[in-house]
Parts: structure tokens; C-alpha cells; sequence
């Protein structure tokens, strides 16, 4: 187990090396002078100056790659261009929202797309099968801004149940906050739910065509024991894997739901600051989600160690 | 008398894609308390199928018991509801059942106890507490060491053969009134075959039992069967007690069988006589006798007959066939030269004279060896070494066969793909037709591969299955030059097909499209193509059945004599390696233990590891076995990680002394051409 | 001495009938009415796309602000959107951009990544850890903001969109084709050549590759779905496809402010995008089932 943590601590980090030489990397990528490009043709030479000492680009490539990770690692992001204001500032302000969201409908997606699932394995041929997997066929090809306009038409503006835009933190009115995140988080969720739900169902499927699930119903034991006791532990498996694949399509779809939704989150601070062409934020806003994702995927994998025995005495 | 378990005209079918295939069909047969059966037949033949339907344990869709009865206890188990209360108890509680795979059949993230004990709990009504002494009762019943720590792990941390314990003990714990042995040892080595097998059998002689057993080795029903049920497409085609069967089989499939399988106690030219033919397509069964076609007793009666049903031939003993035998036997009427060939059993093998071999070696390996390091964490860190094969010399001469044999990982596939340079040897010569080529650059190398070929264990997985069976054949003409045009090419692959003994028509086919036998011919025609001087078989007619068996054994063997080829034949069945061999090397943890000709190594046995191998290894024929001794080899194979110290066979071994522990002991000569690795010999 | 060839002769006779392939791959692909029923639509969006011009009942581009947003009428059956164009002569010519965006991401990804797997799987080593592991950063990292980040970099537009999704699909090529290799490589049939004297390149092109590409054509059907998908979901934030190609996602993204008074304008193209991509989607299902049955749940 230790060699497994350590393995998979060691590949976090590589991961994480990769993405930040990329995030770095960024503001060189911009054909020509980025500091032209960001200041614009008017620009004159005393802010190019200014800016490219500012950005550290009269410094050679390694040393300006250091500086900057060591600015990260120590929480500083550098300044916004545009907004002239710390990006951690920026970030952290941000942040909650997108945290809030995120977080429900991952876990909306899990523990509704998993039962589903199982169920349709277990009534494989019936109409509750059919029903879940042609489901979840079409919530995999609904493109979730849409998803999101419709849901706004219909139960906002016309069923007027729910707000139609915006975003209220729990720690300001918890029930209003529910009705602003309910939509969103669901919206997001469903394309997961409905991997999961798939995965969920094909392992299982899987599971029980297995040599010991023969042993256990020849040992006399009833049929939903032997799905409960026997067939579930192993089907888990291989669903965890797919859950920690999904969550870059969550952290993704952020910035499509906050666009939708009007959200004040991440998302919509990337998508801003691309207009703007603020390279700095998008940066920072980059790291900070790629450290994210690969947090939560390391936790996803050590989760492995409690459901499967093997790995857990390697 | 009423029977404990008795089946009258169960029928079952498989509906795959539209067509319904008749696994079982109406076969009838009782158990009695306390007695063992054995179910024999190929791969195929509805042997499990028949267990599984009795219990309602086949997957249904697709599967579908068409009719019959199953009575135990005046109750037929078929009316009952398949996950109903009455059947659940007598599955598992009154018949339990061991599947084949050891491996597979354990549920990988439950702990052993606790699927022990699940048993326990459910059909004897215990508590937790009382289920888990009875549990660590069984275990140590079964011979599971350590048996109050080891109930809490897993079952990846067991081997095979502790595996197959564990499902005993599972079985077994309920005290059950009858087990089904579904292949139970197939998937073990010799060795522990036989700990299983009189394992099993003891635990049911004390517990008075009935054991089905149900087994493709004739060796096993011999042993341990007191009544037989052969079975051949579905249908049971004789049975009777084990010794009568043996000694007076009456159905010509029975009689084939035993005539297809290599015997410890054969004489060495026998040869052996193949069921021709494949097994029928259950899909589109005719009301005609299944054997019809591959039958060589068949008469007119039989083309025009329904399928017989079981005769009594006997008191006890019934087979299904219009022709009796026996008569034909006395009356030698049959002129079919195969089929007085079968009659007669042992025909002689024309005598050639045996060309003297060569004085040099076509193949000299001294001191190979080959250790594969194992690492640890993410920086690849060599912790140790995998010794699988450990100072191994051994040579071959032009026209030789040398039978390598062992259990599974003592190294014998790896010698070979070391040869083969499918591995690159740690250490050590192996020199071919006088060139080293244990150390060659594969580039160099390569041209030189014209002249050794393999062929391969599985014909399923040894063949490309996107190629046609025609650029697989013709894959080594192309690669070496061998042809100028493809008129040439055409003609070789043409020849080399209908020297294995398949028509060339066929050749445009992919491998799928053929059958596992035909596809191990496809593999020696392509051995063949770049006419080689050496052919390693590794392992070569193990996975094939044993009818199929003895069809390839006989290929090889005229193939060697036409072309004068040598073989390095490796194999864990003894009886093929002896009928094949010149002479023989066995081989445990990475070293040769032993090594003579094949008469000396099987008549006079010098190793105690060789005598133990030969012991396990049981005879068809229940009278032999009857007067044998069964000495049980006590133990498991230790892992090539941490092999014993000094001789690393002395913790199994049942003449070992204290020096063996420290002295590591090489081969030595004790006879002429006869080495041993024993310092008590 | 009895020769041997009886026994073939023999086994020939007896051998029981085989189905091919193709027969069985057909049998199982169009034995279910929904992936016809599927592949159909998919057979007449690409008729459209390609011959957009002249299915479509009036030039896209052509506006008329005295026509704008007007409700579906017999003229124009979906509608004009603000600028007075024809809502459905854009859906028309919205699918060229969308098919065309998908063929050219996903051939590029597909190429790329399946050499890049082929070589990783194949030679392993130092190159297959450093492969691997830019696979797993990639495909750590949300594609949604590597094309936005793509974007920030040289602007929005079509090619930003092809480039994002190319290097953002390219890793699962990669990754199933290393996969794939890894296995087949393993597999009896290719020793069985290494031993017959077979080279490398030979190996790798006569034996490895056309074992491993059954998952790929698979994976490449999914993908067209995802990345139609993907580009809809950029030109709805303005990073995709820019006015005034017409662009499912854009056109979503347009229609959003007119949602009250004309949600088709919305909704129709969403339709659309939902439509493909579920087709996409189902037949790749059916080919995997088709092509191999082992594959299930393994893509």
C-alpha cells in the first residue's frame, strides 16, 4: 500500500511539473511580442518596459520558469494586467462558488449515476434498463449550455420555481443558496452521472459473469446477497477510475455553467481574462485548477486501497 | 433401491445467436451415498453442464433445461424455483459443488473466512463466533497452515493449489451429501494434483461423501473412480464400474480414448491411435449415433439407425451402440486397416533402423542462465532476482528428441525462450550448430533463425488472427527469401500444408475459422516452412484434447522420421515426454535435478523429485493403480524469490538430511549418460 | 508407414461449418434497428452538410433587419434570428461547420496519437515514461480550459478550436493504442514471428498494428461526438467559431438573449448538436459491439 501511495504521489507531481511548464510556458507561446500584443499598437516604449520587466521577460527562459514556480509554490500568482490586483486575491475571491457547485454535482453525478446503474445490470433486458440506458445515452449528447438555457426557460422563466441567474453563498442565506445551485450543479452533473451510470452498469454486467459469483449462488445464497455481498464490492472498481477521470469534465464544464448561469466563479474569471487577454490571470487561474484536479484525482486513487483488498496488501 | 441423487432424461440447450445447441441431451444417471463417479469426456461434451443444470446453475438466457427429472430426497430440484428457499438449501447445504478454476473462483475482495463462514452461517444455522472455529477447523482440515491467522486474508494470497483447499474447505464445511469435482485439478500441476485429489478423497471417505468427478484425465478416474459415466456429445455413451469399463470397454469411444493417451506402463514403440476426426457441431444434431462419423466399427445398421440409447451390455455396465465389440474383436472381421489397428491397440511402429547419431552436438547450452531483476518503487530499484532458470547445460544431437520436463514455473519454458533468444540469457553458452548465440546481436541473429522454429503452447493465441492461415505458413518464406515468386511460394505453402496433414483448400481461411487442432498443425507448418534443423515444442499438445492429443504426437513423430528433425520437447506430462523422448531432463526450481535416457529415467529413477513426479502421475487402469503406492509429496514449489538453501528440493524432500540444507549439490554421473543432483544418491 | 495426411483429410471432412467474419461483424452491427435508425441520420446530416448550398432554402449570410426575429412561418420554417437571416438555412450550413471541425480534429488526433501509442507501447522504456506521462497531464487538465488558455494565446476562431481539440483528444489515441500494443505485443503469435526472423518495422506493421485498430475506429466515432460537442460548447463562449460562420454553439449562445420572446432560436440548434452527437455516439456503441464484444465497457 505505502509503494502504491508513494507511486502514485510521484506521478501527481510529474503531472503537475508537465502543467506548470505549460502554464509558464503560455505567455511565450503568444507569436511575437507578448507584451505588444498585450499592450496593444499604441503602447508606448516606457510601459513596454515597464511591463516586460514587470512579467520578468528580460530574464533568461529557467531563471524567469524558477522565479515564477517559486512565487507559486509560495502563494503568489503575480498581478492581474487589467485589474491591477493580486490574482491570489482574485482567485481566492472567486473560488467558493465554483468550489460549491463543483462539489454537489460531483457528488449528485456519484451517487445517482452508481445505484442507477446497478440497477439497470440487475434488470438487464427490462424496461427500467432501457429506460436508464437510453437516458443516459441522450445525457451524454446534450450539450450542457443548452441543457442550461432550457432549464432556465422552463423553471425560471416559466415555472418561475427557481431563480434565474446568479449565485448566493450558504453562509449568506443557505436555503436561497440551494435554489441558486441546484440547476447549475445538475446541469453540470448529468453528463457524468450518465458515464457513471453507464460504467457502473458494464462492470457489473462484467462482475457477475464471474467464476466466484458462480461459487456464491452454488453455495446456496440468494440472489440479492450474492449482488450485495459479492457482485457490488467488485463492480465498484473499476467505477472509481472512470470517477476520477471524470473530474477535469466537472472543473471544465464550470466555466461553460457559470457563463450560462451567471455565475461570478473561476470559470467565468478564465473566460474574462482570455477576452482581456490577461495572461497573468489566466495563468494563475490554470495552476490553481491543474493542482485542483490533481489533488482530487489522488484522493480518488487512494480510495482504491479501501475498496480493493489487492492493492491494499501489495 | 432408491438412489440419493437420481436423473432421468435431463435435457439442456444453449440458444447462441438463433441456434440451440444440445449440450445435454436426456442423459440419465444416479449417485449412491458414500460413493465416488466420475463423468469423463472432452472439452465439450456437456460433462459440466450436466452438474451445473441439476443444481439450476447454468446462466439462463441463454441456456434452457429442455426436460427431465432431477430427484433428491423424492423432490425434483428441477420443479423447484430457481432462487427459491427448498432449492438454495439443498445447493450448497446437501450438494456442494468445486469449480475448475481455482484461480477465478474466489471472490478477490472478501476475506476466505468470511466466505467460509458465509456458508457455514447460512446452512447450519450457527452463530458468527461458532462459524469461525468451525471454519479454522476445516482449514486445518485441509492442510492450510497457520490456519487461525491465514483466515483473514484474501484470497490473492494464496497459490492455485491452496485455492483449490480453500474451495474444499468451503464445500466441505456444510457437510454436504454430495460434491461435484467440476475439473478440479486441471488447472494444478501433477504434484498437487495428486495432494488434491487424495485430499478430497479422504475428506469424503470420512465424512461418507458422494463425490462426482468429473475429469477429461482417464489417469484420475482409474485412480480414484469407483463407477463411470463416459460422455460424448451430450450424451452418455457407457457406463459401468471403473474396473469393468477398463477392462471391457464396449463403446468404441471409450475404447478410443484409452487408445489415444500415452501410458507411464506403454511399451516405448507403441503407437498411438488417434480418435480421427473432430467432435460433432451440437448445433445440428441428427437423431443418428453421435460417433457415427469418427466410429471405425461403424456398420450399416448404424447409418440407418436412430441414436442408440444405453444397452446393458452387463450386470451394471451399458453402452450405446448398435455393434457389439466384443464379437467383432473375436471375429476379427473388420478389414479397415485403422480399425484392426485399434482393435489390437499396441501396433507396432515399423522398425527403421535408427541411424547413428552424429558425433558433435547440434545444440550444447552450458551453464545458462537467466535472472529477471525485481524492482521496487518508482526508481526501479533492483531488490532481488528471479533465478528462473540456474546454471542449466543440457545437449542435443541431429535427430535427437530431449524431453524437458517439470512443473509449472521450474523454468522449462524459459530455457527455451532463451534459446529462442526470446529472452537475452544473464549468463552462460548456448552454442547451435557450433556458434554462440547466447550473446548475438539480434540483427546478427536473425538469418540464423531459419534453422530453429517453435512451436507454440496455445494454438489460439499463437496464430495472428488477422492473417490468413496461408501468410502465416508462408510468413518464415517470406521473411528468409526462401521463394522467387509467388508460384514458388504458392507450391511451398501447398506442400507444407499437406505435410501437417491439412488440405491446401483451406489456406485462404483465418485461424478462428479452424479448429484447436488444426490450428496446432497451421503452427507446425510454419515451423516447418524454413526447413530447420531444431523445433522447439514448448509445451506443445497441452492445451489440446486428449483425442486431438494424440493426432499431433503422431505428426511430430513422422515429421521427425521423414525430415530428420530434433526436438526440444518440453512438457509436464510425463507419459507424452517419455513416448516421445530419447532422453529426458527433469527440471525443478531453475536446475536440472536429473537427466538419462528415457529408459533409465523411468525405470530407474534416481531423484527423489523424479520418483515423486512419477508417482503422482496416475495410470489409466485401475488394477495398476490399485497395487501402487500413493506417496503424496508434501509441500508446495517455493517461489524462485527465495529458494531454499543448499539443495533447494530439501524442505519437500523424503530422504533429506541435515547436509542438505547447506550443500548445494550439482549433477554427478552415476551411470553412464545418467546424471543426478543428490548428494544421498 | 501410414502417412499422415489421412488424418487431415479426415478432420477437413468433419469441420464444422464456420461463419466469416464480415458476416458475423454485419450480422451484429445492423441487427439492431437503432444503429440503423441512427446511422441513417448520420448518413443524410453529412448529405446536408455537403451539399449545404443547395438544400439550403436561402443564403445564411444574406440579412435583412426589416425580417428580423420572426416566429417560424411557412418562408422560414425556423425563423430569422436579429439580423433578419434564415435560423434554418444556418442550422444547414452550422452542420458543414460542426462535421468539419469533428474530421479534422479527430483525424489529426487520431493519427497522432496512434503513432505516438504505437511507439510508446512498442519500444517502451524511456520513451514510453516521458509519453506517458505528458498523456496523463493532458489529459489531467479540463480541455475546456486548455482551448480557452489556446485561445488567450492566438484568438478565437476555427483553427483554435481544431487545435485545442486536437491536442486535447490526441492523448486518448495515445493511450488506447499504447494499451492495446502493450497486450498485443505480449500476445504468442508475436514472439512466434520474432522467432521465425521477422524485423521490427515488419512486426510492428504486419502484426501489432492491425490487431490494435479495432478500438481505434471505435474510439474515433465517440470522439467525432465529443468534439462536435466541444466545439459547440467553445462557440457558445466566443471562443470557437466566430460570427458570421455559422456555428450551432454560437447561434445558441446568440439566441440566449431572445430566449422570452423567440427560444427557438435557442433551441433549434441545440437540437441539433444533441442530434449528432447521440448519433455519433450509438453507432460507435454498435461498432464496438460489432467489432468486438470483449470491448464492451473498455472505451
Amino acid at each position: 500500500m505505502t509503494q502504491f501511495i508513494i507511486q502514485r504521489i510521484y506521478q501527481t507531481v510529474i503531472v503537475l511539473f508537465i502543467l506548470s511548464l505549460f502554464c509558464f510556458l503560455l505567455i511565450h507561446m503568444i507569436p511575437g511580442n507578448p507584451v505588444l500584443t498585450i499592450l496593444g499598437d499604441e503602447a508606448t516604449p516606457e510601459e513596454i518596459r515597464m511591463l516586460t520587466e514587470e512579467l520578468g521577460l528580460d530574464r533568461p527562459l529557467p531563471m524567469q520558469y524558477l522565479s515564477w514556480l517559486g512565487g507559486v509554490v509560495q502563494g503568489d500568482l503575480g498581478t492581474s494586467i487589467i485589474y491591477r490586483e493580486d490574482v491570489k486575491d482574485l482567485i481566492l475571491k472567486r473560488l467558493p462558488p465554483t468550489v460549491h457547485i463543483g462539489i454537489t454535482s460531483f457528488i449528485i453525478s456519484i451517487v445517482a449515476g452508481v445505484p442507477l446503474g446497478v440497477i439497470a445490470a440487475v434488470k438487464r433486458g427490462g424496461w427500467i434498463d432501457g429506460f436508464i440506458t437510453t437516458s443516459s445515452n441522450f445525457s451524454m449528447a446534450i450539450p450542457n449550455f443548452w441543457l442550461g438555457i432550457l432549464g432556465i426557460y422552463l423553471f425560471a422563466l416559466n415555472l418561475g420555481w427557481l431563480p434565474v441567474q446568479g449565485y448566493v453563498s450558504p453562509t449568506e442565506d443557505f436555503w436561497a443558496s440551494q435554489r441558486y445551485v441546484i440547476m447549475p450543479s445538475l446541469v453540470l452533473g448529468l453528463s457524468t452521472m450518465a458515464i457513471l451510470a453507464r460504467q457502473a452498469r458494464s462492470s457489473m454486467l462484467e462482475v457477475i459473469r464471474q467464476d466466484y459469483i458462480r461459487t456464491a449462488i452454488s453455495k446456496g445464497i440468494k440472489t440479492r446477497v450474492v449482488i450485495r455481498k459479492h457482485a457490488l464490492k467488485n463492480a465498484i472498481i473499476p467505477v472509481v477510475t472512470i470517477a476520477g477521470l471524470m473530474l477535469p469534465n466537472i472543473v471544465g464544464g464550470s466555466v461553460i455553467i457559470e457563463q450560462v448561469f451567471n455565475v461570478n466563479g473561476i470559470g467565468r474569471l478564465v473566460l474574462q481574462s482570455v477576452f482581456n487577454q490577461d495572461i497573468v490571470v489566466v495563468q494563475g487561474c490554470l495552476i490553481v485548477l491543474a493542482i485542483a484536479v490533481a489533488a482530487a484525482n489522488l484522493l480518488v486513487d487512494l480510495s482504491y486501497g479501501y475498496f480493493d483488498p489487492r492493492i491494499r496488501y501489495k | 433401491m432408491e438412489h440419493l441423487l437420481d436423473v432421468k432424461n435431463l435435457s439442456t440447450e444453449f440458444n447462441i445467436d438463433g441456434t440451440h445447441l444440445k449440450a445435454v441431451d436426456d442423459v440419465s444417471y444416479h449417485i449412491d451415498k458414500g460413493e465416488i463417479v466420475s463423468f469423463v469426456g472432452e472439452s465439450g461434451c456437456g460433462k459440466s453442464v450436466t452438474h451445473m443444470s441439476g443444481l439450476q446453475l447454468i446462466p439462463t438466457p441463454p441456456g434452457k433445461i429442455t426436460g427431465g427429472e432431477v430427484i433428491y430426497k423424492g423432490i425434483d430440484l428441477l420443479k423447484l424455483k430457481p432462487d427459491g428457499e427448498e432449492i438454495r438449501k439443498i445447493r450448497g447445504g446437501e450438494i456442494g459443488f468445486i469449480f475448475q478454476e481455482p484461480m477465478t473462483s474466489l471472490n478477490p475482495v472478501l476475506t476466505i473466512g468470511e466466505q467460509i463462514m458465509e456458508s457455514i452461517i447460512l446452512h447450519l444455522k450457527v452463530g458468527r463466533a461458532e462459524a469461525r472455529r468451525r471454519t479454522i477447523d476445516m482449514l486445518k482440515k485441509v492442510g492450510i497452515p497457520d490456519a487461525e491467522s491465514r483466515i483473514d486474508d484474501y484470497p490473492h494470497q494464496f497459490s492455485g493449489g491452496m485455492r483449490q483447499r480453500l474451495m474444499i474447505a468451503m464445500v466441505l464445511s456444510v457437510n454436504p451429501k454430495i460434491v461435484i469435482a467440476d475439473e478440479v485439478t486441471t488447472a494444478l500441476d501433477v504434484t498437487t494434483q495428486a495432494q488434491i485429489l487424495e485430499l478430497l478423497r479422504d475428506i469424503v471417505k470420512s465424512m461418507d461423501t458422494s463425490l462426482i468427478l468429473v475429469t477429461h484425465n482417464l489417469g484420475v478416474v482409474a485412480r480414484y473412480a469407483e463407477r463411470i459415466y463416459v460422455m460424448y456429445a451430450g450424451t452418455v455413451v457407457e457406463t459401468g464400474t471403473t474396473k469393468e469399463i477398463f477392462n471391457n470397454p464396449r463403446h468404441p469411444y471409450t475404447i478410443g480414448l484409452m487408445n489415444a493417451v500415452p501410458r507411464l506402463d506403454d511399451p516405448k514403440d507403441k503407437k498411438l491411435v488417434p480418435v480421427e476426426g473432430l467432435p460433432p457441431n451440437l448445433a445440428n444434431k441428427k437423431d443418428q449415433c453421435p460417433f457415427l462419423p469418427r466410429c471405425v466399427f461403424r456398420t450399416e445398421e448404424c447409418h440407418s439407425s436412430p441414436a442408440p440409447s444405453l444397452n446393458e451390455v452387463r450386470e451394471g455396465h451399458a453402452a450405446a451402440c448398435y455393434v457389439d465389440v466384443s464379437k467383432v474383436q473375436n471375429n476379427n472381421i473388420v478389414e479397415d486397416e485403422v480399425a484392426s489397428s485399434m482393435i489390437v491397440g499396441e501396433q507396432e511402429k515399423p522398425i527403421i533402423n535408427e541411424p547413428a547419431l552424429p558425433e558433435e552436438n547440434l545444440l550444447e547450452v552450458n551453464h545458462l542462465k537467466m535472472y529477471f531483476p525485481v524492482t521496487k518503487s518508482i526508481f526501479k530499484r533492483k531488490v532481488g532476482e528471479v533465478k528462473a532458470v540456474d546454471d542449466v547445460s543440457f545437449y542435443l544431437k541431429q535427430g535427437e528428441t530431449l524431453g524437458l520436463v517439470g512443473e509449472s514455473g521450474c523454468g522449462k519454458s524459459t530455457v527455451a525462450r532463451a534459446i529462442l533468444r526470446l529472452y537475452n540469457p544473464s549468463e552462460g553458452e548456448i552454442n547451435f550448430q557450433g556458434q554462440d548465440i547466447s550473446k548475438m546481436r539480434k540483427k546478427v541473429l536473425r538469418p540464423l533463425r531459419r534453422n530453429i522454429s517453435m512451436i507454440f503452447q496455445d494454438p489460439f493465441s499463437s496464430l495472428d488472427p488477422r492473417q490468413t492461415a496461408e501468410s502465416v505458413v508462408g510468413e518464415p518464406l517470406i521473411v528468409h527469401n526462401l521463394v522467387n515468386n509467388r508460384n514458388e511460394y504458392t507450391q511451398r505453402v501447398d506442400e507444407l500444408f499437406r505435410m501437417v496433414g491439412l488440405d491446401p483448400a483451406l489456406k485462404n481461411r483465418v485461424p478462428h475459422e479452424f479448429s484447436g487442432g488444426q490450428r496446432q498443425r497451421i503452427g507446425i507448418a510454419r515451423a516447418l516452412a524454413s526447413e530447420p534443423s531444431l523445433i522447439v515444442c514448448d509445451e506443445a499438445i497441452s492445451a489440446l484434447d486428449v483425442s486431438i492429443q494424440a493426432q499431433i504426437i503422431n505428426l511430430l513423430e513422422s515429421l521427425k522420421e521423414q525430415l530428420n528433425l530434433s526436438y526440444l520437447f518440453i512438457a509436464h506430462d510425463l507419459s507424452v515426454v517419455r513416448h516421445i523422448s530419447d532422453r529426458v531432463a527433469v527440471m525443478y526450481l531453475g536446475r536440472i535435478v536429473e537427466t538419462a535416457d528415457w529408459e533409465t529415467l523411468y525405470d530407474n529413477p534416481k531423484h527423489p523429485y523424479t520418483k515423486a513426479l512419477l508417482g503422482a502421475v496416475p495410470i489409466p487402469d485401475p488394477f495398476i493403480e490399485e497395487e501402487r503406492e500413493h506417496v503424496v509429496l508434501k509441500g508446495e514449489v517455493p517461489s524462485p524469490l527465495n529458494r531454499p538453501t543448499g539443495c533447494s528440493f530439501h524442505n519437500r524432500c523424503p530422504i533429506a538430511t541435515p547436509e542438505c540444507k547447506t550443500i548445494d549439490p550439482s549433477l554427478s554421473e552415476i551411470e553412464d549418460g545418467h546424471e543426478v543432483a543428490c548428494i544421498n544418491i | 508407414m501410414r502417412t499422415d495426411t489421412s488424418l487431415g483429410k479426415n478432420e477437413v471432412i468433419d469441420s464444422p461449418p464456420q461463419r466469416k467474419e464480415l458476416k458475423r461483424f454485419l450480422k451484429v452491427f445492423l441487427g439492431r434497428k437503432i444503429v440503423i435508425f441512427f446511422g441513417l441520420i448520420l448518413l443524410a446530416v453529412i448529405f446536408t452538410a455537403i451539399f449545404a448550398e443547395q438544400v439550403a432554402p436561402y443564403d445564411p449570410y444574406a440579412q435583412n433587419l426589416g425580417n428580423a426575429l420572426q416566429p417560424p412561418s411557412a418562408e422560414n420554417l425556423l425563423g430569422t434570428d436579429s439580423l433578419g437571416r434564415d435560423v434554418l438555412s444556418r442550422v444547414i450550413f452550422g452542420a458543414r461547420t460542426s462535421l468539419i471541425v469533428g474530421i479534422i480534429s479527430v483525424s489529426l488526433a487520431a493519427s497522432i496519437g496512434v503513432v505516438i501509442g504505437l511507439i510508446a507501447g512498442y519500444f517502451g522504456g524511456i520513451i514510453d515514461s516521458i509519453i506517458s506521462r505528458l498523456i496523463d497531464a493532458i489529459i489531467a487538465f479540463p480541455a475546456i480550459i486548455l482551448a480557452l488558455a489556446i485561445g488567450a494565446v492566438i484568438g478565437a476562431g476555427m483553427w483554435t478550436v481544431i487545435l485545442a481539440l486536437t491536442i486535447g483528444l490526441t492523448p486518448s489515441y495515445a493511450r488506447v493504442m499504447r494499451g492495446q500494443v502493450l497486450t498485443v505485443k505480449e500476445q504468442e503469435y508475436i514472439k512466434a514471428s520474432e522467432v521465425i526472423g521477422a524485423n521490427n518495422i515488419r512486426i510492428m506493421f504486419k502484426h501489432v498494428f492491425p490487431n490494435c485498430i479495432s478500438p481505434i475506429i471505435v474510439l474515433i466515432t465517440l470522439n467525432l461526438g465529443v468534439a462536435i460537442l466541444a466545439e459547440a460548447a467553445l462557440s457558445f463562449l466566443g471562443v470557437g467559431i466566430t460570427a458570421p460562420q455559422a456555428a450551432w454553439g454560437a447561434m445558441v449562445s446568440e439566441g440566449q438573449r431572445y430566449l422570452v420572446s423567440n427560444p427557438n432560436l435557442s433551441f433549434a440548434p441545440g437540437v441539433c448538436v444533441l442530434l449528432i452527437v447521440l448519433a455519433f455516439n450509438m453507432v460507435g456503441d454498435g461498432l464496438r459491439d460489432a467489432l468486438d464484444p470483449r470491448l464492451r465497457g473498455s472505451i
